[in-house]
């Protein structure tokens, strides 16, 4: 069954879990009130187990002041940040844990750690960030894409970008996957050179490597979102009006566009950085609850999927 | 608890129609391309209707009346007859360059084709030293003010120098528009300035150009990210206590034109956000739509252009 919106997500999470399958989650340096907050509401929820790897006494403290109940989750004591980082990796790369979630260090720390070579938990693309928004009035989710960790995509990094999303579509159940790749023109234009090797390498290579997937480049966003806007633009396109990922030229453009939905019509977002074996999870002090725990569900789900259809199966590296 | 935002006279849509409508030197002067779309003859009606334009056709004069009769206003204004549309979007610029114009409202066509056509040198639409940009403007129901937002259609990627143009552009425009001490947030994706991300060196650089008195007539802060911009709350939970415009702002300068069409155009399908965009920085102000847009939304446009064409 596709997953359309975020309660369906969780629920998903919750159903992998009751067949027998509950993911673990370990948090690099814990010691951050939100993150434990997070893991303990989605633990509670029942769709995963969380070990934090931090500092001890600081945790215990953060949750009593915050009264966050603790007791039910795993407690692993390292007050060293890097060497925080090292373990909860570890755990993931011992397969103790099927999922990673930062605490209190940079992302920038925490994905170093990750690719580092020792810990082979490195995939052959680069590490990107899909936000998945769930849009009040809108009858499907789209996940947004690089609006966290790629500054500027070249098209090979474009194109890995698109591949990583296409990855956390198919764990959504989506089929076939319909990209459109954001530029604000119809047609590829040469005073907007992205346009043009966009179309030329990014969706000619996409439809060429993946199957199941319906490219359309460029495509602005509200073709891309909204069947009103494609039936008055006469698009005819499989696409328009129905994108599930949207793949962006900039850092900026996603990030800003995304918060913007966020903002005011309160889209619920899930957030994950994909390309590794592991999913790794990340909240931000302004996330609400629902944004948090559907993060860690989409971290959950996409590790079952990895795990079920044996994604990174023989991949050494 | 953060400090109160600083709220304009003007806040909403109908404070600009109430703007206009206390104006004592008469309505511009518009001229309209013969459209396509039914809605733009609307919206124009509309506009007479409100007192906030004159005016004039151009284009073929009987499509105008099939279009009228089919719109099923009255709309009896003059029309100058021009078999083709390219023809009579130049002859728009010219009456324009002639000071026989005081606005344009688009009409008809491609956006893209339209824009080359208002640039080309013979439609003597560009003024010397300055950039045309494009402003996109939207009340969204859950801030308490309009918001502008730039460059949503004209410049693909501006360098800090086009920056700098289209924030003055947007400062001259957010002024005409009653709007006194706009705040302006070069919007990034974060509030940290980082060598490798040029948008984020562009904004500091402008924010200290405002610091230091080198753009007048408004406070510009950057690098902003969306939510600090626009949520007081959200700036003070990243620090941010010391902006006048986080928080607050009535502006924003994006990093692309993917960027802020894309605002403009999920605010408006998703963000229960009334709309209106034109082009500033030309001879006069062009009132612009797009194939979705409503007529209310062109009527907006409209009046945008109609309060900046007497600025």
């Amino acid at each position: 069954m596709p997953i359309h919106s975020s309660d369906e997500l969780i629920a998903r999470a919750i159903e992998i879990a009751n067949e027998g399958r509950k993911k673990t989650v370990a948090v690099a340096a814990a010691q951050d009130i939100d993150v434990i907050d997070a893991v303990a509401q989605s633990q509670a929820d029942g769709f995963l187990n969380g070990i934090l790897v931090g500092d001890k006494a600081k945790i215990i403290e953060l949750a009593e002041q915050a009264q966050v109940d603790i007791s039910n989750l795993d407690i692993m004591d390292e007050p060293e940040v890097p060497l925080a980082a090292v373990t909860a990796v570890g755990l993931a790369s011992e397969g103790k844990a099927d999922a990673i979630m930062k605490g209190f260090l940079p992302t920038s720390a925490l994905l170093k750690t990750v690719l580092n070579k020792k810990f082979n938990l490195r995939g052959k693309n680069t590490l990107s960030h899909c936000a998945i928004l769930d849009i009040p009035g809108r009858d499907k989710m789209l996940s947004f894409t690089d609006g966290g960790m790629v500054v500027r995509p070249d098209k090979e990094t474009k194109l890995q970008v698109l591949e990583n999303a296409v990855l956390v579509a198919r764990a959504l159940g989506l089929s076939p996957v319909k990209v459109a790749i954001s530029g604000s023109v119809k047609k590829p234009t040469e005073s907007i050179p992205h346009t043009v090797s966009d179309s030329e390498f990014v969706a000619t290579n996409a439809r060429r490597m993946l199957e199941d997937i319906e490219v359309a480049s460029p495509m602005s966003i509200d073709l891309a979102l909204s069947p009103k806007a494609a039936k008055a633009y006469g698009v005819d396109n499989p696409v328009g009006g129905s994108a599930d990922i949207f793949v962006v030229d900039s850092i900026e453009e996603c990030n800003i566009i995304c918060k913007s939905l966020i903002q005011f019509p309160k889209a619920v977002f899930s957030g994950v950085i994909v390309g590794a074996k592991v999913p790794v999870s990340l909240v931000s002090r302004t996330d609400t609850v629902k944004n948090k725990k559907s993060s860690l569900a989409l971290a959950c789900v996409l590790s079952d999927y990895y795990q079920q259809n044996g994604i990174w199966s023989g991949e050494e590296n | 608890m953060a400090t109160e935002r600083y709220i304009p006279a003007v806040k909403d849509f109908d404070d600009l129609i109430d703007l206009a409508k206390s104006r004592t030197d008469g309505a511009p002067r518009a001229v309209m391309v013969v459209p396509s779309a039914v809605e733009w003859l609307k919206a124009a009606q509309l506009a007479i209707d409100s007192n906030l334009i004159q005016l004039e056709i151009l284009g073929d004069e009987e499509v105008f009346k099939r279009k009228r009769d089919e719109a099923g206003v009255e709309l009896d204004v003059p029309v100058v007859d021009i078999n083709q549309p390219e023809q009579a979007i130049i002859t728009a610029c010219q009456m324009a360059a002639r000071r026989e114009a005081d606005m344009i409202i688009k009409g008809r066509g491609d956006s893209i084709e339209f824009f080359k056509t208002i640039l080309r040198k013979e439609s003597e639409f560009r003024q010397k030293g300055r950039l045309v940009s494009h402003i996109t403007v939207m009340k969204p129901e859950a801030y308490p003010k309009l918001l502008a937002i730039t460059d949503s259609g004209m410049v693909p990627e501006p360098d800090l120098k086009d920056k700098l143009s289209i924030t003055q552009n947007l400062i001259g425009f957010l002024k005409a528009i009653g709007i006194d001490e706009p705040r302006i947030a070069a919007i990034c994706a974060v509030e940290a300035i980082y060598p490798q991300m040029k948008s984020t060196t562009d904004g500091a650089v402008l924010a200290k150009m405002s610091d230091r008195g080198q753009i007048k007539g408004a406070y510009v802060d950057g690098p902003l990210s969306f939510d600090c911009a626009m949520d007081p709350e959200a700036a003070e939970a990243k620090g941010i206590t010391d902006s006048k415009v986080a928080g607050q702002a009535d502006g924003m300068l994006a990093s692309s034109i993917e960027t802020a069409n894309g605002v403009y155009k999920v605010m408006a399908l998703y963000g229960n956000a009334q709309t209106a965009g034109l082009l500033v920085g030309g001879r006069v102000p062009v009132a612009l739509g797009h194939k979705w847009d409503d007529v209310d939304s062109r009527f907006r446009s409209i009046l945008l252009a109609s309060l900046a064409a007497q600025d």
